[in-house]
């Protein structure tokens, strides 16, 4: 269950970090869109991309992220991918995702998928 | 036949009259601030062309370098007949070759960042170090005035030279023509002067008569839209034949045109911009 604060924060517009592990156990972590849909996290990717290879296989993720307008108050997630949305439902997420960071629906030049995150440990602030 | 003034050769360029020629203090003083409308006409001094006859071969390989820049319009250099031949190089060249009329203050900047002895010749992609080079080029990159001690001798073979030169520079010009916002340039006709305004931006007004496009730097710029107007659209890297209906504001467009107030646009090419540019404007959807 989202955490009213977090969810306000992830409804914002923060470049959030997610964290996943290589096929070595080595992390990965890149910058990227973040959202809600429903009560887990949501963020979109291309499926052959790192990340999303990572957590087909490894669905664990840590994300991180500062609040855009107080980006000295930190908001660290954890939690496991639970769902990958594609086709319509995926390309609805995107939209969702991409009209709240810069007011226009995505491309469709490259295909992409949402991934959805239970949240198992949530914090926000110090 | 050195002018004192600076002033040589100026005759042979007789669709671009009313040109103001620089001094090299005033080139290197306009490299440093270079603005998209700063227009120069930019000469080769003839020590980075002409080496001494005997060298000649091997410099007619190293002019078909396509790393080498296509920043300063030549000129070849004669007695009375120059007027006719220059103007013939001139009427040859695309809109593209007059383009560097305009884009030669651009790449001008860029130059005056590396003038040290010797840099400044290359990066301006004329030929290797020559000792003559070497000793008049300590001060500053002299492409304006000090074309007059062209050995006459060399003359047939810079006018091949040039237009090897000039195709083999394509790719170089594109590229700083890349970052051209807007500019205005003068080519020469069979009935007078025509002047060329290009600009790329967004798209603030259109109707079926007009489009008016913003350049980054603020300027903007109406072409009326006639018949003969070609419309073009890219979308997803490719081109394709579209109609001035279908540009919208907001849209990126490029539209190039003739006039010089109130100019008739020739050619509108617009983005579609329904997808993000580059189509993933989130980061890292590929990571």
């Amino acid at each position: 269950m989202l955490d009213d604060d977090v969810r306000t924060v992830l409804d914002g517009t923060p470049i959030a970090h997610l964290a996943s592990t290589l096929p070595d156990g080595s992390p990965h972590s890149v910058p990227l869109w973040i959202g809600t849909v429903g009560d887990r996290v949501a963020f979109l990717t291309g499926p052959g991309s790192r990340k999303a290879r990572n957590l087909r296989r490894d669905p664990r993720v840590a994300i991180s992220l500062t609040p855009p307008d107080a980006p000295f108050t930190p908001v660290v997630l954890r939690g496991r991918l639970v769902e990958w949305l594609d086709g319509d439902a995926g390309w609805a997420a995107v939209d969702d995702l991409s009209m709240k960071y810069v007011g226009a629906p995505y491309g469709r030049d490259e295909e992409r998928v949402v991934a959805l995150v239970e949240v198992e440990h949530q914090k926000l602030g110090m | 036949m050195r002018d004192g003034d600076g002033l040589t050769g100026l005759t042979g360029l007789t669709g671009l009259t009313g040109l103001t020629v620089a001094t090299d203090e005033q080139v290197q003083e306009l490299a440093g601030t270079a603005r998209t409308f700063s227009l120069l006409v930019l000469r080769w001094a003839p020590g980075r062309h002409h080496p001494p006859r005997s060298d000649l071969s091997a410099r007619t390989r190293s002019e078909h370098d396509p790393h080498r820049g296509f920043t300063c319009v030549r000129e070849r250099r004669g007695m009375n007949n120059d007027t006719r031949r220059t103007t013939g190089l001139l009427r040859s060249s695309t809109a593209l070759g007059a383009a560097v009329l305009v884009l030669g203050s651009l790449a001008l900047g860029a130059c005056s960042k590396t003038d040290a002895t010797g840099t400044a010749a290359s990066a301006i992609g004329a030929a290797p170090l020559e000792q003559d080079v070497a000793a008049t080029d300590g001060d500053t990159i002299d492409l304006v005035s000090a074309a007059v001690e062209t050995p006459a001798t060399a003359d047939a073979a810079q006018g091949a030279d040039a237009a090897q030169g000039g195709k083999g520079d394509r790719k170089g010009l594109r590229v700083r023509m890349m970052r051209a916002l807007h500019g205005t340039w003068v080519t020469d006709s069979p009935t007078g002067p025509v002047t060329h305004q290009a600009i790329r931006g967004d798209v603030t007004a259109v109707s079926a008569t007009s489009v008016t496009v913003k350049a980054k730097d603020g300027f903007s710029q109406t072409f009326a839209v006639s018949g003969d107007t070609r419309v073009r659209v890219r979308a997803n890297g490719k081109g394709a034949d579209s109609t001035i209906g279908a540009v919208k504001v907001g849209a990126k467009a490029l539209v190039a045109g003739v006039g010089a107030t109130n100019p008739t646009a020739r050619v509108v090419v617009f983005k579609v911009m329904t997808s993000q540019p580059g189509g993933s404007p989130s980061p890292s959807a590929t990571s």
